[in-house]
């Protein structure tokens, strides 16, 4: 059997670095639904356990489990374990959600898949709509490319009833968006059909992003609150932060290839006035649009150096 | 200038009879008028529904079919006003807990052949409906029945109902050879709970006999047991499931779902996408379909309600209404259930593939468990979530099992040490010390 290795170096994700830090920025504010370090943090962490750290950091959360479903990687998985909080779930994440109780508290589960959505992740999102206690936010990554000509056909049917194929390939990521979001909508109907009005689960969607380090990548999350926590769910106010989306259009991270000098540069310019920034970019003869970029993710994105040795 | 008429749209009763037969077999007849029974027993036992003294008795031959029953009777203003009626008359709401649309004993009796007799007695009165279906269907005017009301009552209070003039189809359903054992199974399965009460039910003398469904309870097994509260317009419907794992070896057919409503069996040992299995159409994709790999599921979901239209069950009362709000809450319970179960079974084949490999060196906690459980009826099943003891990657150390050690050392003079080495061929002071050891305990001790 080959060893395991990592598919890849999540530190060295810009795309996805920005993409954590907003998620867990938004996270930050659910204290009124429930204070945030009294949730618990389900992700699949591999071997950076990026998120983790973070999650950990920044809004002290300590009961924390990462699911491996790779049996390979277990003894890489706890020699990295960056903390004694996290409990290893070697399993599939098919057969760990089952046993997680998902039902007895708050969650925050980040389904942080590299494949495409498929049967397993629709199970996956079944399992945890179903089951979630009110309060728990749900977050899905999936692979949002467009398969293969010889694989299509099979994707496209295992996706079930009858479902079309989007032409264009920047279409994929739409694709996949309504694809989880029919089944989180039609999970949800189950769970609330026969359930007095007070218990209804609404998912309130929260982050629509797509974004590359590569391939491209579909990240759909929300939460799932009852109609009896609904005015503490309000209290929470994600949906005012500049990086949220509540529909089908996606907010994309880019982040413009920029020597450091020019983003110290821009940097002086921020908080962004349109002009500012425009102005300062036409100093320094950067690419307008690049500017423009720079100025929704500058708060996020991490700053990458090259040291000389490991 | 237009000027008001009327057309007639009645139906005709020959249309109205085989109407309403079309969408119920034999056996479906059958059993409705057991239900009937049935719910006759619950309705005059005490509370608590203890049905003991209560009995039915089914009857058939190729000439008559006919049920009789101890179960209390009706009484002659029900049965003018509402019992022969088709379909549920305004006003009369019984107590019943099975019974619901009004048409089962009439549905019936039409079904099996052309000549039916009500007899029923209560403590007080009693009557006789006599009537030759063909006759009636070619009349017309009002519906009616006619009906004899006899001056004393019968010496037990019960409903006997007689059928001859079997149809043709009907009287070789009954000359099968395994009518009669099919039949009693599906009689015992379908009201298990009433013969646990105490109800006895008897088809041609033979006793239906209540089917005990056992699950795994033990050694780190714990069944899925959970229950809810759902709402079906503004009637409560309680629902639990219990799950889990079955007896060994028993046979591949009682695998899979069984599903109740007030006490009936409506689905047995399902193993479709109705209760939740494989990955077909509206249901959504992501669990497994059954496979022999899950011959030892059994799940049990119990609906049970005071308003028996509140259950998720179609007019036949033998199906289940899949597209009712209560049955899509419980499906998506069901579903995480059998997930729960793929996973048992996928860690069970994972482990025993690890045993294999290891040669029998790594544990077994998974199958230890299985053989250390006891079986337990269902409805003694504890409350909680499925769960069987977790599958371990690893070998037990070794240390356990090799006996106790200790060590003895000692200083000895370096140049008789190694006389000795060369006279034993022997190249270490361990080997030295030993072969010493050895010696002074198979001299000392033997």
């Amino acid at each position: 059997m080959p060893p395991f290795r990592p598919k890849v170096d999540y530190s060295l994700r810009p795309a996805k670095a920005t993409a954590r830090r907003m998620i867990v920025e938004a996270l930050s504010q659910l204290t009124p639904l429930m204070p945030v370090e009294e949730y618990r943090y389900v992700g699949m962490g591999s071997t950076y356990f990026r998120d983790f750290q973070l999650v950990h950091r920044r809004l002290g959360i300590c009961d924390m489990i990462t699911i491996e479903g790779d049996p390979r990687a277990e003894a890489r998985v706890r020699f990295n374990l960056p903390l004694a909080c996290i409990k290893v779930v070697m399993k599939r994440t098919g057969d760990a959600l089952p046993q997680i109780g998902l039902e007895n508290r708050p969650h925050i589960i980040w389904l942080d898949y590299e494949s495409r959505v498929d049967k397993g992740v629709l199970s996956d999102l079944e399992e945890a709509v179903v089951r979630c206690a009110s309060a728990s936010v749900l977050i899905v990554t999936v692979n949002a490319d467009r398969p293969p000509d010889n694989e299509r056909e099979r994707w496209l049917s295992e996706l079930g009833d009858g479902r079309s194929d989007p032409l264009a390939r920047a279409e994929y990521a739409q694709f996949s968006y309504r694809v989880i979001r029919q089944q989180i909508r039609r999970a949800l109907g189950s769970r609330n059909a026969a359930r007095p009005k007070e218990e209804h689960i609404t998912f309130h969607q929260v982050f629509h992003m797509v974004y590359s380090d590569g391939a491209p990548m579909l990240m759909v999350g929300g939460a799932l609150v009852a109609e009896a926590d609904r005015r503490q769910w309000d209290e929470c106010r994600i949906g005012t932060l500049e990086f949220t989306r509540s529909a089908e259009e996606s907010f994309r991270i880019k982040i413009p290839r920029l020597t450091r000098r020019e983003v110290q540069h821009l940097l002086s310019a921020m908080p962004d006035t349109r002009d500012k920034v425009k102005h300062a970019a036409s100093v320094a003869g950067i690419p307008p649009r690049d500017a423009q970029e720079f100025a929704a993710v500058y708060r996020y994105a991490p700053l990458f150096v090259e040291t000389e040795d490991w | 200038m237009t000027t008001q008429s009327t057309a007639d749209a009645s139906a005709t009763r020959g249309f109205f009879v085989d109407m309403l037969v079309r969408d119920i077999g034999v056996d479906g007849a059958i059993l409705d008028l057991i239900d009937n029974a049935v719910d006759a027993a619950y309705a005059n036992s005490a509370p608590g529904g203890d049905l003991d003294g209560f009995h039915i008795d089914v009857t058939f031959d190729h000439e008559r079919f006919k049920i009789s029953d101890n179960c209390g009777g009706i009484d002659i203003d029900t049965a003018r006003q509402y019992a022969f009626r088709f379909g549920r008359a305004p006003g009369f709401n019984p107590a019943t807990r099975i019974g619901e649309f009004g048409i089962g004993m009439k549905r019936a009796v039409f079904r099996l052949g052309t000549n039916f007799k009500v007899d029923s007695s209560t403590t007080a009165s009693r009557f006789v409906v006599d009537v030759d279906v063909g006759q009636w269907r070619e009349q017309e005017g009002r519906w009616r029945f006619p009906m004899e009301i006899v001056d004393t009552p019968a010496d037990e209070a019960g409903t006997t109902v007689e059928v001859r003039n079997l149809y043709e189809g009907v009287r070789e359903s009954f000359a099968d050879d395994d009518y009669l054992s099919d039949m009693l199974s599906d009689v015992a399965d379908r009201h298990g709970e009433a013969i646990k009460a105490g109800l006895r039910i008897s088809l041609n003398m033979e006793p239906a006999d209540q089917r005990i469904h056992k699950l795994l309870v033990g050694s780190g097994i714990q069944p899925e047991n959970q229950s809810d509260v759902l709402l079906s317009g503004d009637q409560d419907v309680d629902l639990r499931i219990i799950a889990g794992i079955g007896p060994e070896r028993s046979p591949v057919a009682e695998s899979g779902w069984y599903v109740y409503c007030n006490g009936r069996l409506v689905l047995k040992a399902d193993r479709t996408a109705l209760t939740g299995w494989g990955t077909a159409g509206l249901l959504g994709p992501g669990v497994p379909a059954w496979h022999p790999q899950y011959a030892r599921f059994r799940g049990f979901v119990f609906f049970t309600s005071d308003s028996p239209a509140a259950l998720p069950w179609a007019t036949t009362k033998t199906e289940i209404d899949a597209s009712s709000d209560v049955y899509r809450n419980a499906l998506a319970k069901m579903r995480s259930v059998l997930r729960q179960f793929a996973t048992f079974t996928n860690e069970l084949d994972k482990e025993r593939e690890q045993f294999e490999e290891s040669e029998g060196k790594t544990p077994q906690a998974i199958e230890n468990a299985l053989n250390g459980a006891k079986l337990k009826s269902v409805s003694d099943a504890p409350v909680g979530r499925f769960r069987v003891p977790e599958r371990s990657e690893h070998a037990p150390r070794t240390t356990q099992a090799r006996p106790r050690t200790t060590s003895i050392q000692f200083p000895a003079d370096t140049s008789r040490v190694n006389e000795l080495k060369k006279a034993l061929r022997l190249t270490t002071n361990r080997q030295i010390g030993e072969e010493a050891f050895e010696r002074l305990y198979a001299d000392e001790i033997g």
